[in-house]
């Protein structure tokens, strides 16, 4: 039997809101990764887009999924809500997984493809298994958004730019939102400040976004930042 | 450091500009700090992008940017700076 999980009904639409929010800024960044990957041809600047391009599809499904759940567009059928959540949120859990095992490869340089075959069957299994595909997603969530986190906080310490400090905090505070929306369980305030920390988290990333397209770095410097 | 295909490309693209906008191999091949056969294969990559155009002028070969060649100059920093960014 599935359950519908939402937030607090004063939050109804500014949930659905942050996730497009969160789509629309995933989208803006793999289309610079695809601008990369067009000129260059390289294939980790290839999965580096499909990564994002899944996570936009991943808040997508989200957002229209709590939408619909919320009545935001038009009255939805009692019958059809545990569907639509059933759907939605699976749609929003498996591409966001992917996504981020595809980030975990990327960021940890992981060539040896039965790596990576386990780093995929694994997480998928667990979620089969669970008793609650929510839980395990949040918690598997969690656990990746930190080992990519931490991969950034090794690029930034290496890089040492502001937008590499950027994209750290960002995925930081992903982490940091996984984890709340565990807890929201216990307390659905949980389920607000998780929202709101993985709607700064990306913010963070545009912000990062920006600064790289109006005011990079000059050349001299890009070209200086190994040699310390 | 080793350079990535980019960062390859960018020199090569650099070169062509510095000379004008238009350059002969032999010149192209010092600057690009590239083997013959290498460079060979990132012509014809620039070339199917249309960053380059082969051009013969009486009876010597010469490769001249294009726009697209010359957005890339001016795009790289930021495409550098993304790839930095987010430790590709």
């Amino acid at each position: 039997m599935v359950s519908v999980h939402l937030g607090p009904s004063w939050f109804f639409g500014i949930d659905a809101t942050l996730e497009a929010i969160a789509a629309l800024i995933a989208f803006l960044v793999a289309f610079a990764a695809y601008k990369v990957y067009h000129v260059s041809g390289e294939r980790k600047y290839g999965f580096f887009t499909a990564s994002f391009s899944l996570l936009t599809l991943s808040f997508l499904s989200r957002a229209i999924a709590d939408m619909l759940l919320e009545n935001l567009l038009f009255e939805v059928p009692q019958a059809l809500t545990a569907q639509i959540f059933l759907y939605g949120y699976l749609a929003h859990i498996l591409l966001a997984l992917v996504a981020y095992v595809i980030l975990i490869v990327i960021t940890h340089k992981i060539e040896d493809k039965r790596i990576i075959a386990l780093l995929i069957l694994a997480p998928l299994l667990s979620l089969l298994l669970s008793a609650s595909y929510y839980i395990s997603f949040y918690g598997l969530s969690a656990l990746f958004l930190v080992f990519i986190a931490i991969a950034y906080f090794q690029n930034y310490k290496k890089v040492c730019s502001p937008a590499s400090c950027m994209v750290f905090i960002s995925f930081l505070l992903l982490a940091l939102a996984q984890i709340q929306f565990l807890l929201d369980l216990k307390n659905s305030t949980f389920y607000v400040s998780a929202q709101i920390t993985q709607a700064i988290g990306y913010l963070i990333l545009f912000v990062a976004l920006l600064k790289i397209r109006f005011k990079p770095q000059s050349h001299e410097k890009i070209k200086n930042r190994h040699r310390v | 450091m080793k350079r990535s295909k980019i960062d390859i490309v960018y020199d090569m693209l650099k070169a062509v500009e510095e000379k004008g906008g238009k350059i002969i191999p032999t010149h192209l091949l010092y600057k690009s700090n590239l083997s013959h056969q290498r460079m060979k294969l990132y012509l014809e990559e620039l070339k199917q992008k249309n960053l380059l155009v082969e051009t013969h002028q009486k009876e010597k070969t010469f490769f001249e940017l294009t726009d697209a060649g010359r957005k890339f100059i001016q795009d790289y920093r930021k495409m550098k700076e993304f790839t930095q960014a987010f430790g590709l």
